[in-house]
């Protein structure tokens, strides 16, 4: 099966299966989108507070998730600077 | 080696490979398409099936990328797939399986399964999202071609058997793996051959002098290294001063067949030097490596604490496990 195939298909909703498929991809691309962008506002000094409140969720959340996952280089500025 | 012992060890190599395709797209989840990448580069039987078949990890990179914008396509999103860095698994933290992912070992350690790659793979192309046929599909290769070949090329364990990573009889400190890379063998060679770029594979030097200080009796000659005192992530890790210095010496050498590097402290004169004899096979697209690890005691050193030493058999065997996987790993990720 063809690529454009399977996008036809999931276009035009007559394939339920590719087209609930193709969400989980949406959902991997959002985490990996979302991990580059919180790194991205750490390199340009944002705060984890910022951070969260631009996501919706609270600080603590989001520092959970994140403190180890992001790129170790990336130098955070401290909470009460 | 028992059924435990040996899906222990195909777990981690699994997990490994797996969650370090999954850091180089960005994302610290291994799902089933990073499962399937890596066994594209299983030493085993499962891999070597996959790629018979066109599965290699390139192809099966892209085939997994295509679905994957393909899938976006259809959803009316047209970002594409974000671009593909370097693995930094080693340097990040907090990974884990996705559920379906795990449910996939926990079914091919069940009863009646034996828990070792080809249980993973055969369950693996059965999964219900139909994420991996797609993928067998979107690379030309055909899934039902795929499981009967691994059903029919017979009883895995028997032909495995001497892979598996274990200590040799003669000495505790001492143990063999074996891997496949996937690249072709003069430039894993080229690699493993030069002392300047044992740094890029070997987790414990830092640098290397760009001149060697002399010859050793055997042959090649020795070089003048650092030991490395920061972690992948950044952090101190800490050295005695005594370890900081390495004496890299070139025991053996036979072009694109076999090297043996000797790394020994000469500030430590009593410590233990490590042998690490590496011999590399061309394989049908890469290469397999054979890597015989010791730890060899200093010479003038008498043998005390016999007793403590058979006690402490167990940890040395798991302590020469993780070495050895780490220099797979450490060579593997060179090339991918």
């Amino acid at each position: 099966m063809e690529s454009s195939q399977i996008a036809a298909r999931a276009a035009d909703l007559s394939d339920p299966r590719a087209g609930l498929r193709a969400v989980t991809s949406l959902r991997a691309l959002a985490d990996t989108l979302e991990l580059r962008q919180v790194e991205a506002g750490l390199l340009a000094g944002m705060s984890w507070q910022q951070i969260a409140d631009a996501l919706g969720v609270t600080r603590q959340a989001v520092h959970k998730k994140y403190a180890k996952r992001i790129d170790p280089a990336i130098v955070i500025p401290r909470r009460h600077a | 080696m028992s059924k435990f012992t040996r899906s222990a060890d195909t777990s981690h190599r699994l997990s490994l490979a797996a969650m370090e395709e999954a850091s180089r797209v960005g994302l610290r989840t291994a799902d089933i398409e990073h499962l399937l990448l890596a066994l594209t580069i299983d030493r085993d039987r499962a891999g070597r099936v996959l790629r018979r078949h066109g599965l290699t990890l390139e192809a099966a990179r892209a085939g997994v990328a295509a679905q994957h914008s393909a899938q976006l396509a259809g959803l009316g999103v047209s970002v594409g797939e974000p671009d593909s860095g370097r693995i930094v698994f080693h340097e990040t933290d907090g990974y884990t399986w996705s559920d379906r992912a795990g449910r996939i070992f926990t079914a091919a350690n069940a009863r009646g399964n034996a828990g070792d790659a080809v249980a993973v793979l055969t369950e693996l192309l059965a999964e219900p999202s139909g994420l991996i046929e797609a993928v067998v599909q979107e690379v030309g290769a055909n899934r039902a071609a795929i499981e009967h070949d691994l059903v029919s090329s017979g009883s895995a364990a028997s032909i495995d058997e001497h892979a598996e990573s274990r200590p040799r009889s003669s000495s505790p400190l001492a143990g063999t793996t074996e891997g496949f890379i996937p690249a072709p063998t003069a430039e894993v060679w080229s690699l493993l051959a030069d002392p300047a770029r044992i740094p890029e594979w070997e987790p414990s030097i830092a640098s290397v002098a760009a001149s060697p200080e002399g010859t050793t009796d055997q042959l090649g000659g020795s070089w003048r290294a650092r030991a490395t005192t920061t972690r992948p992530d950044g952090t101190e890790l800490k050295v005695a001063p005594a370890f900081r210095r390495v004496r890299l010496g070139l025991l053996a050498r036979e072009p694109e067949r076999r090297v043996v590097w000797n790394l020994a402290f000469p500030d430590a004169p009593r410590a233990n030097s490590r042998t690490i004899d590496i011999t590399l096979e061309p394989e049908a697209d890469g290469t397999r490596i054979r890597i015989a690890f010791a730890w060899d005691r200093a010479g003038d050193r008498p043998r005390r604490h016999r007793v403590l030493g058979f006690v402490l058999r167990p940890a040395y065997r798991v302590i020469i496990w993780v070495q050895l996987s780490q220099l797979v790993s450490g060579i593997s990720r060179v090339f991918r």
